[in-house]
């Protein structure tokens, strides 16, 4: 029996081809919203079946997706969650990446659940969708400022209803991990999504709804969202996690020694207490911010004193502290601050940015790259080193030209054994914890389909809860979170409220038919979350040679270099290990032993085209 | 005796035993929290910070008699 979906979506898919400046609206096709839910679910879809093998990540055949979750934007704890991807340019595979704010709402209420970049323009400009109108404006001066000016300027412009998606330098000039800014300081940072914004020379999305979303249930989705809130504002938790947001986590990675420190090559910052959540609360915040809909703030706007100048600054977020804080040794919370606001400015993933500069200054350490090609002496725990690699990068000026590459192409091209301390999996450089003694947390870093990303699952809680030093169960954990983080990116709702505080997933189940008219288990949705990760495994292995197995590893310094120090000393993944974890991962997922999703698997998916493709 | 509760926040509660929200420990005498953690079973290492009365406090610290102390388990995200 068909199912009839009443209501959560928009219905509607609007397509901008930037070649002809011409733009085309679209139904939503019928069985999306149950296939693939939303949000990421489309992405995957759409870049599966309109990016062809060969597509170049930076031509004019990729495409820019933007989704919205049937959750986003209907009034419910974490409902401002957004969705971009697009063949990432980063590894070459399938890329997204998620931000909050209030893009997603804004989209639905203009009529669409997607947004489609199409072709390249032929000079720079800016997106204007103000719900049925869709323009396409030269972006004349904009081009070439950061991104808190021009998103100050467009605001200006076009009034505060509009909300604004954009790059900054570093996409413009094709950094491979640029970001898509937003509502001042939100990012969505990661897989090069910016640069490919800035390959077809849009500058900003700009855009206002003033339409309903239609819902099956009205008065049930207002009486349960106001239950779920109530619930929020009821857990012990809610008063104490919000005046810290993220960076409370610091102290206790450090304590658990899996702090990202002096470009990985240890997992200890002996100044962490200096870089905390207490000193963001009581030396540089100013206010909490939140997305829409959010109880829990975890958005700090701060103002940072640095040797180097101020700066008002949303953050620093953890992953900022811990890639520029511990990673690149900066010691002090303003320190950190400001060399957050510089990647905000230019439009840099500061969590790749973090990356890249302590691998330059590791490289710079070891003779690899000299004084006069970098333009100064870099040290780690020096604010102008960092803040110097940045700029070169974002401009991709001198050396900067390389680094803007990613730590993978840039070791490629510097040689000597530099390979083994550029720090990610598949071109995607790690994310802030460092796992050599959090085996699950390993193998959710080399397995995530995107590159080295926590998001997909974030494991380590469990490796310290049944023990750091055994595998048993581990893959099966990793498998388990894989599909239950990413499915809140189909939904379009922030995972916080339950990763923070402790939010029942049973209230996802419950509110999900009172929006959609679809009944469904969460057993049922975590189904679809699985269709969907074996669906962006299938695109990356049609992208990439060799994407499987050999791919799946983390850099021979977390395979051959025991942790020096701190609390994890002397730990190591050795390869049997890891090969161990694999063997056991794939199995669990019905794969084949080169990592590689079955032509069984898939059809049991409900994916046969996609098995077809693979398989013949 | 000595009276505590403990309230358990955030995702990995799941791991303490019973994955409750709250356990009630009567002890013969004051003890630290991290002593008190291990006395219901779970690790330490889950927790993240631990505030008694709106107050962060130190897992090495004591809490009064009759408190309810508020264990935040870590969070992943930025």
């Amino acid at each position: 029996m068909s199912e009839t979906v009443k209501g959560g979506y928009a219905g509607q898919i609007l397509r901008v081809d930037l070649t002809a400046g011409t733009h085309r609206v679209q139904p939503l096709p019928a069985d999306w919203p149950v296939k693939y839910i939303g949000g990421r679910g489309f992405v995957a879809r759409l870049l599966y079946e309109e990016v062809a093998p060969g597509v170049d990540p930076l031509g004019p055949e990729n495409k820019l997706v933007m989704a919205a979750g049937p959750l986003s934007g209907v009034l419910l704890p974490g409902c401002g969650k957004t969705h971009f991807g697009a063949k990432s340019p980063t590894t070459g595979g399938y890329g997204d990446s998620n931000i909050g704010g209030h893009l997603s709402p804004e989209l639905k209420q203009a009529g669409y659940d997607v947004l489609v970049l199409e072709g390249q323009a032929k000079e720079p400009c800016i997106l204007v969708i103000d719900d049925d109108s869709v323009k396409l404006l030269p972006a004349g001066d904009l081009w070439g400022k950061g991104c808190y000016e021009a998103e100050e300027t467009l605001k200006k412009r076009y009034g505060e209803d509009f909300q604004v998606a954009l790059i900054g330098p570093a996409g413009e000039n094709l950094v491979k991990f640029a970001c898509i800014s937003h509502d001042f300081g939100r990012q969505a940072g990661r897989t090069g999504v910016g640069a490919v914004m800035g390959s077809k020379r849009v500058k900003a999305i700009v855009i206002r709804g003033t339409k309903t979303i239609p819902l099956a249930d009205p008065q049930g989705v207002y009486a349960m969202g106001k239950q779920m809130y109530e619930s929020c504002f009821s857990k012990p938790g809610f008063k104490k996690w919000t005046p810290y947001g993220t960076a409370e986590v610091v102290d206790w990675v450090n304590e658990i020694g899996a702090f990202p420190t002096r470009n990985f090559k240890t997992s200890y910052f002996p100044e962490y207490k200096q870089i905390n959540g207490v000193r963001l609360r009581e030396d540089i915040r100013q206010t909490d911010k939140g997305c829409m809909g959010c109880p829990i703030p975890c958005g700090k706007y701060s103002k940072a004193r640095s040797s180097m100048g101020e700066a008002m600054v949303e953050g620093p977020e953890y992953e900022t502290i811990a890639l520029l804080g511990g990673n690149c040794c900066l010691g002090n919370i303003h320190d950190v601050a400001y060399a957050n606001y510089i990647c905000d400015e230019l439009g840099l993933d500061s969590i790749s940015g973090g990356n890249v500069a302590a691998f330059a200054i590791e490289c710079f350490e070891k003779g690899l790259l000299t004084e006069e090609q970098v333009g100064m002496a870099l040290s780690f725990g020096d604010l102008k080193s960092v803040v110097h690699l940045l700029k070169l990068i974002a401009h991709r000026d001198g050396v900067g030209d390389m680094l803007a590459e990613g730590v993978k192409t840039a070791s490629e091209r510097i040689g000597h054994d530099s390979a083994k301390f550029a720090i990610h999996v598949k071109g995607l450089e790690w994310t802030g914890y460092e796992s050599r003694y959090s085996p699950s947390q390993m193998l959710s870093y080399i397995t995530a389909d995107i590159g080295a990303h926590h998001n997909r699952s974030w494991a380590i809680t469990y490796d310290v809860a049944v023990g750091r030093d055994t595998l048993e169960g581990k893959a099966a954990k990793v498998v388990e979170l894989q599909h239950t983080r990413p499915l809140f990116d189909c939904l379009g709702i922030c995972r916080l409220q339950w990763v923070e505080i402790g939010f029942d997933l049973n209230w996802y189940e419950t509110i999900f038919p009172k929006i959609t008219g679809l009944n469904r288990t969460w057993q049922e949705l975590l189904h679809v979350s699985e269709r969907v990760w074996n669906l962006t495994r299938a695109f990356s292995a049609r992208h990439v040679p060799g994407w499987g197995r050999g791919l799946d590893r983390p850099p021979a310094r977390f395979l051959e270099e025991p942790i020096p120090d701190g609390p994890a000393k002397g730990k190591l993944i050795t390869e049997s290990q890891m090969n161990e974890l694999l063997d056991e991962y794939y199995r669990l997922r019905g794969w084949n032993d080169n990592g590689l999703p079955t032509k069984e698997r898939l059809v049991a998916l409900g994916l046969a085209d996609v098995a077809a493709d693979l398989w013949g | 005796m000595y009276r505590v509760r403990f309230l358990v926040e955030g995702h990995a509660r799941e791991f303490f035993p019973g994955g409750r929200h709250s356990y009630d420990l009567e002890l013969p005498g004051p003890a630290t929290v991290r002593e008190m953690i291990r006395h219901i079973g779970a690790s330490p290492d889950l927790v993240m910070s631990v505030f008694v009365k709106g107050r962060l406090m130190d897992k090495d610290s004591v809490p009064p008699d009759g408190a309810e102390v508020v264990l935040v388990t870590p969070p992943a995200g930025g």
